[in-house]
């Protein structure tokens, strides 16, 4: 539970609301969007990041419960509450790169194989060699391959442990190379795998 | 790790007679996402998120399905997923990146945004993209990309690159560009930011990166002299 805004807090805060224009709320948007591009994430959120920013102050005045509450310096122009605002804007920007996961609830997607089928749970021992391959193969496989296929080779390794596939970043024809080097390079290892 | 070859149909968008009943902030949308192969048929209705301001205009952010419809698995953003009593709604934009992602579907990723955009008032994306044309490489301009929004933020020119359908109605977010000013005025090589988000853009932006691999043959001349302007403006 937070401290209860101050009175006088609360009032100007209030007034410093309702003073913000329709101009001043796109400007505000535009902020949202520039931050969300910076940070990789789609701009076309930005007019969510402001209204959430906005119900956050609301919900900081209206109750304890949480929500943004500003300090006295913080309203006293609303220059200075446009700076509070962004600020708000910032923190939930920067929040909204969490990711979250759903697990399938119903039918599998493909012709009767489990959805996870690639994801077999694998023993400690198994694991440790997974991790193995994983070490000698990518360094190997970087230095032989063109810079073409770095994003696909790159995208490989975030998943190898937990996938048989190597997701199709950029063109389909560079899965197949990058395949093609890897069965080189584990050929000439011994055929670990 | 060899697939088996499959031939999938779709996505496509059709139109639901039946439409289930939802409680605000979530409307059914009349429309549904199908896709096939030669085991079974998908078919997941959709929903648009009504906002307090009552838009007739969508945003394709909003266009959400039923986590229980879920066909695989899937991650997205945080503010992708709304809770409601009934269970969760996802967007859209975040399972047309998985089945994309995982190759479970084909289509043209053009043609699917295309058709979506021809059935719902799809809203533009950002405030104030910028309209002039010929600012990308004609390549690239051809196949709908365009220059969307130019800033600058911490000492670099970032460009952000969005995809435009055919009819020009809306425009989709694909990703951003970074450049630094050298010494001599000119613009360097610049940088792709890395990417953050989930969805349609993943897609996107692997087909820009397929018809343009390297950043600097990204703007046309036309471009970089915006560019280079926005920094002097």
């Amino acid at each position: 539970m937070k401290a209860p805004l101050s009175l006088e807090c609360s009032v100007r805060c209030e007034v410093r609301l309702n003073e913000l224009s329709a101009a001043d709320i796109a400007n505000l948007t535009g902020f949202a969007e520039r931050r969300l591009a910076v940070m990789g994430l789609n701009p076309s959120a930005g007019e969510d990041a402001t209204q959430r920013a906005l119900a956050a102050i609301l919900q900081g005045m209206e109750s304890d419960q949480g929500g943004r509450t500003p300090r006295l310096v913080d309203v006293e122009s609303k220059g200075a509450f446009l700076n509070f605002v962004r600020g708000a804007i910032s923190s939930i920007v920067e929040a909204m790169g969490r990711k979250r996961q759903f697990r399938v609830k119903n039918t599998p997607w493909e012709d009767g194989m489990p959805p996870a089928a690639d994801r077999v749970s694998l023993t400690p021992a198994q694991n440790a060699e997974l991790s193995d391959l994983q070490g000698q193969l990518f360094p190997r496989l970087r230095a032989r391959a063109p810079r073409r296929l770095k994003r696909t080779i790159d995208a490989w390794e975030s998943v190898f442990t937990e996938s048989d596939r190597i997701p199709a970043r950029g063109h389909r024809r560079y899965v197949r190379e990058v395949k093609g080097l890897a069965q080189e390079i584990i050929t000439e290892l011994g055929g670990i795998r | 790790m060899e697939t088996k070859p499959k031939i999938t149909l779709g996505p496509f968008c059709i139109t639901v007679t039946q439409m289930e009943t939802t409680s605000a902030p979530m409307s059914p949308l009349g429309l549904a996402i199908e896709w096939s192969n030669s085991g079974q048929a998908i078919n997941i209705p959709l929903f648009r998120r009504v906002l307090p301001s009552g838009s007739e205009r969508i945003r394709f952010e909003h266009i959400l399905f039923r986590d229980a419809d879920l066909p695989c698995d899937l991650d997205c953003l945080d503010y992708q997923a709304i809770d409601s009593p009934g269970g969760a709604f996802l967007a859209l934009d975040a399972l047309f990146a998985t089945l994309y992602r995982s190759c479970v579907v084909s289509r043209p990723i053009y043609a699917v945004l295309s058709e979506l955009s021809a059935v719902v008032p799809l809203r533009r994306t950002v405030t104030n993209p910028i309209s002039l044309k010929g600012l990308l490489t004609a390549e690239a301009e051809a196949r709908g990309f365009r220059l969307n929004s130019v800033f600058q933020a911490s000492g670099l020119i970032y460009a952000q690159i969005g995809w435009e359908e055919q009819g020009g109605s809306t425009r989709f977010h694909v990703c951003t560009t970074a450049f630094r000013t050298k010494p001599n005025g000119r613009l360097d090589e610049g940088r792709w930011v890395a990417r953050r988000d989930v969805g349609v853009s993943e897609v996107l932006s692997d087909e820009l990166h397929r018809l343009v691999p390297e950043t600097m043959d990204l703007l046309s001349k036309a471009g970089i002299q915006f560019l280079r302007s926005q920094l002097t403006s």
